[in-house]
């Protein structure tokens, strides 16, 4: 059992966590792709700085998590934007938040790698979660920037990191242990 | 079976321009193009880019689906959006409709259009939200073991980060520097005018 999920696990990420392999290039690819169609689902907070629940926001930390940070960060960035633009709001006007989408990629994808992946499966779901939502808490704090361009810190705090933090978290918490725990028998089904 | 769209390499002038020109030029043309307001720059724009695509000579034939997907996404998201929103971002010149009676509340066509708006995302989002868990992990689960084969396939023929050899040599010609030249030449001047506010407003006639 433990050679089989290390089988799995050893095979998605990269060696180390900065190696770029054609894997990394495909996996970020993809999910930027998967984030930028599915990130249109989303439901704006009324009363926040448009702060969206978005679903399709757990592909982030789960390509960090299982592809590696660099994968992660891609998608977070690239998503990020692609789904801005279709919403109207252009490629790179909240280009801190895409930023800090790629952040919360790079940082599960770091935290997945420096901590060992449980045998038991409830742990496994349970470390999942926690990765998510420590990815979340840091990686939306680089939104602070918000306050270089204008905003006022009470404002940002507020309006802005507060509400896409919980959201954004709620997801996390949701979502990524779904994606992880039915990504981890297909990996293991076809060898990866 | 994946397809994507494929490289069309015609006998044309297009056709025989080095393949940096035909990146940097739709590189340079999105630069110019996202700031200019007046239409009438954006006709000459159109009517550049029209005589840059004919120059291609692809027969229509080859390209009739990707045309009509770009007519539905262009028309359907950046067209309804563009139009929405555009209306927002000039709300100071809105015009006042009415007020209501009792509540004294002023409505214009700037907040009309919000409303708007908000009600078109509310309600294609409030009828898929129920559905989206049951979508978002097989999508992404399916496109991820599909993805597994597709690293696979660039590993097999040697792609990767990894220095790569080839076989035919790039040369930059005399119309090639002068193509990208002109393309560059209006992109830093359209950057500069906006830079310095000498960009034309919004004109529409």
């Amino acid at each position: 059992m433990e050679n089989t999920t290390m089988t799995a696990r050893s095979a998605s990420l990269p060696a180390k966590p900065w190696t770029v392999t054609s894997r990394t290039i495909v996996f970020g690819a993809v999910g930027a792709a998967l984030y930028g169609a599915l990130g249109v689902f989303s439901v704006i907070f009324p009363g926040t700085a448009n702060v969206a629940i978005r679903p399709a926001l757990a592909i982030i930390p789960f390509v960090g998590i299982r592809f590696g940070p660099i994968a992660g960060f891609f998608t977070g960035v690239v998503g990020n934007a692609i789904v801005d633009q279709i919403q109207g709001f252009g490629f790179l006007t909240y280009w801190n938040w895409s930023l800090a989408n790629g952040l919360v990629g790079l940082i599960a994808g770091l935290l997945a790698y420096y901590t060992p992946e449980p045998v038991r499966e409830s742990r496994r779901f349970v470390r999942v979660a926690v990765i998510a939502v420590v990815a979340v808490i840091i990686g939306l704090a680089f939104t602070v920037t918000d306050i270089l361009l204008g905003n006022a810190f009470v404002y940002w705090l507020t309006a802005a990191y507060l509400p896409a933090i919980a959201s954004t978290g709620l997801v996390g918490v949701i979502l990524v242990p779904v994606l992880d725990k039915a990504w981890h028998p297909l990996a293991d089904r076809v060898g990866r | 079976m994946m397809e994507g769209p494929r490289y069309l390499a015609g006998d044309s002038f297009l056709g025989r321009r080095d393949p940096r020109v035909l990146i940097l030029v739709p590189a340079l043309t999105v630069v110019t193009v996202a700031q200019i307001h007046d239409l009438r720059l954006m006709v000459a724009a159109v009517v550049v880019a029209v005589g840059y695509y004919a120059s291609a000579r692809i027969p229509f034939d080859a390209v009739r689906a990707n045309w009509a997907f770009v007519g539905v996404f262009v028309g359907l998201l950046a067209g309804v959006n563009g139009l929405i929103v555009g209306a927002q971002q000039h709300g100071d010149t809105a015009g006042h409709l009415f007020s209501f009676p009792v509540i004294d509340i002023a409505v214009s066509t700037a907040s009309l259009s919000y409303m708007i708006t908000m009600l078109l995302r509310f309600l294609a989002i409030a009828r898929r939200l129920r559905q989206l868990q049951p979508l978002v992990v097989p999508v992404t689960v399916g496109a991820f073991v599909d993805a597994e084969d597709v690293a696979d396939a660039l590993d097999l023929r040697g792609f990767g980060p990894q220095r790569r050899t080839s076989v035919r040599t790039l040369r930059f010609d005399g119309s090639d520097h002068i193509i990208v030249g002109l393309f560059l030449t209006v992109a830093v001047a359209a950057t500069a005018a906006s830079l310095s506010g000498h960009t034309p407003g919004l004109w529409v006639w």
